[in-house]
């Protein structure tokens, strides 16, 4: 099977400092990848690289390769927007505009196509009730969307971010502002479209790991610098993993 | 134990005491100016021109004067103002090198007395440019000298909305001026408006930049090019030059703060309705 996404001898650095070297990683359409591992060691750097996020912080220097269906991101003069329509991306700090709900939903949406009110209006009812989010707000569509809590700005945000309909979703640590309530509606709201989506999931919860992906990659810090240390399917890691610090790191499961 | 509780207090109330000094000074200046100046002000002092240098007669010459130096000053300032801080705040980082030029160049402009800035704008504006002593003149001037504290404040305002939505905006592809226009600007409306008042503050307090510019011709001016009195340099006159002019003087500084209370609800009022509306925070 050929990925969707190849990811090859990729080297991120700040400042002349590395912080993420010699990563070779493959994306396969239609699955989840969740990409573990302690803090600092590279995983939202890896994802920045991924939307070219990267492009907005000074001094990040990226080396390497990364193709999508043929077209190369690191380094190379394509459409970013029309990249960024096609990768969504979800931080880890739920972040509505400061609009009404559904201007939230309609300001991309406006942005990408040319739609009716009407046609705004349905798209949003559509979207707002795939993250299970319509029963909550349907008599406040115009209110504020930074009164709603945080597990529902971030469920808003994920339909933000799908009303672009891209192929690939971004999401860097979506539910560890979120209570364990939140949390499981999200991930069942993961589960609903992660057949027509190819999601990379960043996550401190091991448990949510091994829950929700298919593919998981594990990152470690050497000598200050993040490497990838091993990624296989999900199954494989939890249960018989090779590396011996995977190995510790998943211990940290069960204790 | 007791020894932490009673340097607490004494901390508390030396606060205390801080806090109502001031408020007291603010509202013994507002005490006096008001019981003095109340008298004088009638509609005829608003409308009707300076007689006997300011001893009798009106000020409503100086009112149309300092309202038209202070237009030709914000038409200038504000777009200027404006396009830099967005430069600098948005679309620049701060470790290059032009950014860093402009940033210099405005803090060493803010920090140049304001008879300076009288002085360049006499040679500039009157002489070099031929605009003579005009309201142009001083209001051009006057740009010049508010520009470094606007761009700031408009800089600080822009910078103090969350970079989420700077994110948010980029990973949705929207495109940044949009991005700016819809979101950014809003969101930042507070600020901004403060960031003006304090430029109109300035302006409107101006006097040593305005006298080699604008000049203190006290008739109604007819058009832009000609001398017109400001309010400040009217007061300055009054309380300095004009023997029996304090109680004009007086009369004179209140509708001074009047005007600042006035535009100050007219800058919220119109911020309000073109800006701050458009988000919901
Ligand atoms: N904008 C930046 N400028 C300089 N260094 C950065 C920047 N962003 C990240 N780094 C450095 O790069 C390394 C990797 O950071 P990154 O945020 O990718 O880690 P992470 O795996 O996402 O960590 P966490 O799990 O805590 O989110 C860290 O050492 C960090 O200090
Ligand atoms: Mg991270």
């Amino acid at each position: 099977m050929t990925p969707l996404i190849s990811i090859k001898n990729l080297s991120i650095s700040y400042k002349q400092k590395f912080a993420l070297q010699h990563v070779n990683l493959d994306i396969f359409s239609g699955k989840i990848l969740a990409l573990i591992g302690p803090s600092g060691c590279g995983k939202t750097s890896l994802l920045n690289c991924l939307n070219r996020m990267t492009d907005l912080i000074p001094d990040c220097l990226v080396t390497g390769s990364i193709q999508l269906e043929q077209l190369e991101l690191v380094n190379s003069n394509i459409d970013v927007n029309q990249l960024r329509q096609n990768v969504g991306m979800i931080f880890q700090k739920p972040n509505p505009f400061p609009l009404s709900i559904q201007e939230n939903i309609h300001l991309p949406l406006r942005e990408h196509a040319k739609l009716s009110k009407s046609e705004q209006l349905g798209i949003s009812e559509d979207l707002l009730k795939r993250v299970g989010l319509w029963q909550e707000v349907e008599n406040r569509l115009t209110k504020p969307a930074l009164s709603l809590s945080g597990g529902q700005q971030q469920r808003l945000c994920i339909a933000r971010a799908l009303t672009l309909n891209p192929k690939v979703l971004l999401m860097d640590e979506p539910c560890s502002a979120l209570d364990p309530l939140s949390t499981e509606i999200i991930e069942n709201l993961i589960n609903q479209i992660r057949h027509e989506i190819t999601i990379v999931i960043v996550t401190h919860n091991l448990a949510q790991a091994k829950r929700l992906s298919d593919q998981t990659a594990v990152f470690w810090n050497h000598n200050q610098c993040g490497k990838l240390i091993e990624h296989d399917q999900t199954k494989k890691i939890f249960e018989s993993p090779t590396h011996p610090d995977t190995i510790a790191y998943i211990k940290g499961l069960q204790g | 134990m007791t020894d932490k509780t009673l340097s607490q207090d004494l901390i508390c109330g030396f606060i205390w005491c801080v806090a109502l000094g001031i408020t007291f000074m603010f509202c013994w200046i507002l005490f006096d100016i008001i019981s003095h100046g109340i008298p004088e002000i009638s509609w005829t002092f608003l409308t009707s021109s300076v007689q006997q240098a300011g001893r009798s007669g009106g000020i409503g010459p100086i009112i149309i004067s300092t309202l038209l130096i202070l237009l030709v000053c914000l038409c200038v300032s504000i777009p200027l103002a404006l396009a830099t801080a967005i430069l600098l705040s948005e679309f620049s980082n701060s470790h290059q090198r032009f950014t860093r030029l402009i940033s210099t160049s405005l803090e060493i402009l803010a920090g140049i007395p304001s008879i300076v800035f009288g002085l360049f704008g006499n040679a500039f504006f009157c002489i070099i440019c031929g605009l003579g002593f005009s309201i142009l003149s001083g209001g051009l001037t006057l740009a010049c000298m508010v520009l470094p504290i606007l761009t700031r404040s408009i800089e600080i305002g822009l910078r103090s909305v969350s970079d989420d939505y700077r994110l948010a905006g980029a990973a949705l592809a929207i495109p940044r001026v949009k991005l700016l226009w819809r979101i950014i600007l809003p969101a930042a409306t507070p600020g901004l408006v403060a960031g003006l008042m304090l430029g109109i503050g300035r302006a409107l307090a101006e006097t040593a930049a305005l006298i080699f510019t604008s000049g203190y011709v006290d008739r109604m001016p007819g058009s832009l090019l000609d001398s017109g009195r400001a309010l400040s340099i009217h007061i300055y006159d009054l309380a300095m030059n004009v023997s029996g002019g304090e109680t004009n003087a007086y009369a004179t500084a209140l509708i001074l703060l009047v005007l600042l209370l006035v535009i100050n609800l007219v800058a919220q009022w119109l911020s309000h309705r073109f800006l701050y509306r458009k988000v919901q925070l």
